[in-house]
């Protein structure tokens, strides 16, 4: 829905403003900013509490010893998959990787995961948007 | 034979090279030369080059370009040629009750160059909100949502846009010539493009020049202020892990940005809303192709739209004028100060908040230059200690630098746009 307010005589700025009008004006628009994401900062504070509550007590009741656990026998656990990327030719590899990129700067990798093959794509536009952007 | 040949000659386009083409083309050049050289901004500098080469070209079936009376060359104008009939028996009630007859244009012709179309698209303001659909489909606001009180660097960043703003007025610009020059210091391309073309379209080529060029600088422009500003103490100091963001906290989060810049601000509703739409068909995981296509396909077709339609405003009858000078310069001082305001932001919040401090480097990614900003942080903040890692952590100041851009633009148009 559009709607179009009546502009309030504090906004109504001449062309050529002087020097007291250009900075209350300046003023108001710093407020303004200020207001609009410290509003969605005090907002996001409050959901990261709800979020970090609830997982709290998610963790608290993961970790609770269930009673019949005990009664029924345990299926031996399965063996780990093996993937491609704990092979340790491939962690090898990777490391390598690692250290000729950070031209030997002191690094440790501490974990590695494999690629989500479904988001190739998407990942290209990001690695090509943050690879045209030259820092040094 | 001869005369002939000289008619001929005429007719031709090198008949009408002036010497301002050719300090354009010179311009054009250097643009060139700077994205394809050295790399700064290609995806942009490259389609405005090449729109300000072929704006100072006599072209002909390309763009069309009027002189109005009062001197301002106005372009990318089409022409529609039709007739007016009686509107047929379901026309509008409102017409036949005033007492009017009610009639309807019929089209015969439309007339216009190439470009004369595709600038529609800055100057109906179609592309900086769709080119928004995009950065919000590539953006990841986790780094935000973990650490939201970066949201103040985002918007201490903004110091420069109204500090430019008085500067500009007091060079002798209008108040609407002000803001978007201020703007520049968002160092955001497309709120600068969508909020001077709604209140000088006639600064256009220089303020988006500028911009694009000082975007692309920010490598060179922001370390030797972050440097001054903070002591070699503060720029090793490292800051605690970031916390892992739920899916829905993400969802959460583009909604409510949403619902409270367009509550605050609804002049930039266009670009905070499709910012948000693009973000939240990102984060909500059902919608990937169409993820797929703002990430890629749409932002990269309008980015290379809006290059070459902003070249083409820099004819050089608008752009070599002393006034492009002073933007150029203004441009350079709003980026400084407003790479200044999110330094020493962070230090007052870590004045505040001595038990937790943030980094002061991370103040400077506050201008949306988006990621490059953040990488600079990073950079400096390796120089000092090179296993600090800083990039995610300026990475929220660095987008919530766009939200707050977006939100300065719609102060200025709900203060000067109507």
């Amino acid at each position: 829905m559009a709607f179009s307010p009546a502009r309030p005589a504090l906004l109504a700025l001449a062309e050529y403003p002087n020097l007291g009008d250009s900075i209350l004006f300046q003023l108001n628009g710093l407020i303004v900013v200020f207001i609009a994401l410290g509003s969605i900062w005090g907002l996001l504070e409050l959901m990261g509490a709800a979020f970090r509550l609830a997982a709290r007590r998610r963790h608290a009741s993961a970790h609770r010893p269930h009673p019949a656990a005990h009664e029924r026998p345990s299926a031996p656990a399965a063996p780990a998959a093996a993937t491609d990327a704990t092979d340790p030719r491939v962690l090898a590899v990777i490391a390598a990787a690692v250290h000729l990129t950070l031209r030997g700067q002191p690094h440790r990798i501490t974990a590695v995961t494999p690629e989500q093959p479904t988001l190739d794509w998407a990942r290209e536009g990001r690695r090509a948007i943050f690879a045209s952007h030259k820092t040094h | 034979m001869i005369q002939g040949l000289l008619d001929f000659f005429q007719t031709t386009g090198f008949a009408q090279i002036t010497w301002q083409m050719l300090v354009m083309w010179a311009v054009a050049g250097v643009l060139i030369y700077l994205a394809v050289a050295k790399g700064f901004e290609p995806l942009l500098l490259v389609p405005i080059a090449f729109g300000a080469l072929v704006a100072n070209l006599p072209t002909r079936g390309v763009i069309t370009v009027e002189q109005r009376a009062n001197g301002v060359t106005d372009s990318a104008i089409f022409r529609i040629e039709g007739h007016a009939v009686p509107a047929r028996q379901d026309a509008p009630a409102a017409a036949a009750m005033a007492g009017e007859t009610p009639q309807v244009l019929q089209v015969n012709r439309v007339e216009g160059g190439l470009f004369d179309f595709i600038s529609q698209g800055v100057k109906l303001e179609l592309f900086p909100p769709l080119i928004f659909l995009g950065v919000g489909a590539l953006t990841d606001f986790g780094p935000l949502i973990a650490m939201p009180r970066t949201l103040l660097l985002g918007a201490a960043a903004q110091l420069g846009l109204f500090f430019t703003f008085m500067g500009a007025n007091l060079l002798g610009f209008t108040a609407k010539q002000s803001a978007s020059i201020g703007i520049i210091g968002g160092a955001d391309g497309p709120t600068a493009i969508f909020l001077t073309n709604k209140l000088a379209p006639e600064i256009l080529g220089a303020v988006a020049v500028a911009a694009y060029t000082y975007m692309s600088l920010v490598p060179l422009i922001q370390p030797p202020i972050m440097r001054a500003l903070t002591t070699h103490h503060e720029r090793r100091i490292r800051m605690k892990s970031l916390r892992k963001v739920s899916r829905t906290e993400k969802l959460l989060f583009a909604l409510v940005v949403m619902i409270v810049c367009v509550l605050l601000v609804p002049d930039a509703s266009a670009l905070i809303v499709m910012l948000m739409l693009g973000n939240f068909l990102r984060e909500c995981a059902v919608t990937e192709r169409l993820v797929k296509s703002a990430q890629n396909e749409i932002i990269n077709v309008l980015t290379i739209f809006l290059g070459v339609t902003v070249g083409l405003t820099m004819r050089a009858q608008n752009f070599l004028a002393p006034e492009t000078l002073k933007i150029i310069l203004l441009g350079v001082v709003a980026f400084g100060i407003s790479t200044a305001g999110g330094v020493i932001v962070a230090k007052i919040m870590n004045l505040l908040s001595p038990h937790n401090p943030v980094n002061p480097l991370i103040g400077s990614a506050g201008v949306s230059a988006v990621p490059m900003a953040a990488r600079v942080s990073h950079n400096e903040g390796q120089r000092a200690d090179p296993n600090n890692y800083l990039l995610m952590h300026a990475m929220g100041p660095n987008v919530a630098g766009v939200i707050g851009t977006a939100v300065a633009a719609g102060y200025f148009l709900s203060a000067l746009g109507h």
